[in-house]
């Protein structure tokens, strides 16, 4: 059970420091705003080559779009899940939280 | 040479000295600053070459190299007096004879020393896998490299300024500014055929955007002064306007920060 605690605990700490400072809803779409620009990237980018290009037919390009979409979407998520939990230890270095 | 004038050279020999030195203290952030803008390259470089136009792959790995040096404006710039305040160094800054704006130069040159190798490995891979056709006129493109870094890095102080007001939110107002303005300023890709015109407009309104027109138009284009010279003109207006309004906008804040007792904030 001291694990759930802990991990409630976390979980609040973690919302309050996200989300503390502003609207819930104004806190997320900031959050959102950046994985949806580097998808857009990505989906331009096969726009170009589509439309430019000589490899890739009108059937294909739903496929490698959803293809793209789906890689660009997921490459946020774990980038942010890599980066967050580096990040939590770096700050905790710096306030003391964890022992040195 | 007068001593005012020493005291401000030595402060930014001092910045930036400090700021090379701790990219390459850390190993770790060595590998970062490469690894993150040379997957994102590569990748869409990948995707240049499979959807039938190789040569475009130049525009993803000219894209890598300005991302590494944008991704140090946002956080080695602007972030860094918000940082510096939380940590109780800011108050060192103005308790001390250091001049600001010498320090904020210090930061800038260091952010550039310490990205640039970063940036070359980008684009000596990108060379190497992708032979992007590039035909440069060097002092041409030495150029417009330079005043696009200058805006850039004038953009980066005056988000600086505008950040000692933040708190915490200046990490979240990072985050949403880094991948919106690398799109909107065509990073990786041209925006003239892209974008409709009014969101080409917003993008050259951004320092990235003119600069990774102008270095497009230098190195795949046509090597001509002419070709590029209103580009050049824009990035130099720029550089000035930035730079005179982060040094009006850190005095006001810095004055708004004595009076109200905010100006250093240690974290307890």
């Amino acid at each position: 059970m001291s694990y759930v605690r802990t991990i409630i605990a976390s979980v609040r700490v973690g919302w309050s420091r996200e989300f503390g400072w502003t609207h819930p809803l104004l806190g997320i779409s900031l959050k959102t705003i950046g994985p949806i620009a580097s998808t857009m990237t990505a989906a331009t980018v096969l726009y170009i080559g589509f439309r430019n290009g000589t490899a890739i037919s009108s059937a294909e390009l739903p496929y490698l779009l959803g293809y793209i979409l789906l890689g660009a979407t997921l490459y946020a998520h774990v980038s942010a899940y890599s980066w967050v939990p580096t990040l939590a230890i770096a700050e905790g270095k710096w306030t003391f939280v964890f022992p040195q | 040479m007068n001593l005012r004038a020493s005291l401000w050279w030595k402060v930014v020999y001092a910045r930036a000295w400090v700021r090379t030195k701790s990219i390459y203290g850390e190993p770790v952030w060595v590998a970062v600053n490469v690894g993150f803008p040379f997957f994102t390259s590569m990748a869409l470089s990948l995707l240049y070459r499979n959807a039938g136009i190789p040569s475009a792959a130049g525009f993803a790995v000219l894209g890598g190299v300005m991302v590494s040096f944008w991704g140090n404006v946002l956080w080695s710039m602007a972030s860094q007096f918000n940082w510096d305040k939380q940590q109780g160094l800011f108050e060192l800054y103005i308790t001390s004879p250091a001049p600001i704006s010498a320090i904020l130069v210090g930061m800038s040159l260091g952010g550039i020393l310490g990205t640039a190798p970063s940036a070359t490995m980008v684009a000596v891979l990108g060379w190497i896998f992708f032979h992007p056709p590039a035909n440069p006129y060097w002092p041409l493109l030495v150029l417009v490299f330079s005043l696009t870094l200058a805006s850039l890095y004038a953009m980066g102080m005056a988000l600086s300024s505008l950040y000692l007001v933040y708190g915490r939110e200046a990490d979240s107002m990072n985050e949403a500014l880094h991948e919106p303005v690398s799109f909107l300023s065509g990073v990786y890709f041209p925006t003239n055929i892209a974008f409709p015109s009014v969101l080409q407009a917003v993008g050259l309104l951004i320092p990235l955007g003119l600069g990774m027109d102008a270095l497009r138009r230098t190195l795949f284009g046509s090597p001509d002064f002419g070709f590029v010279y209103s580009e050049i003109l824009g990035l130099a207006a720029m550089g000035i306007i930035l730079l005179y309004a982060s040094s009006k906008a850190l005095k006001i804040l810095e004055e708004k920060g004595r009076r109200a007792g905010t100006i250093a904030v240690r974290m307890r």
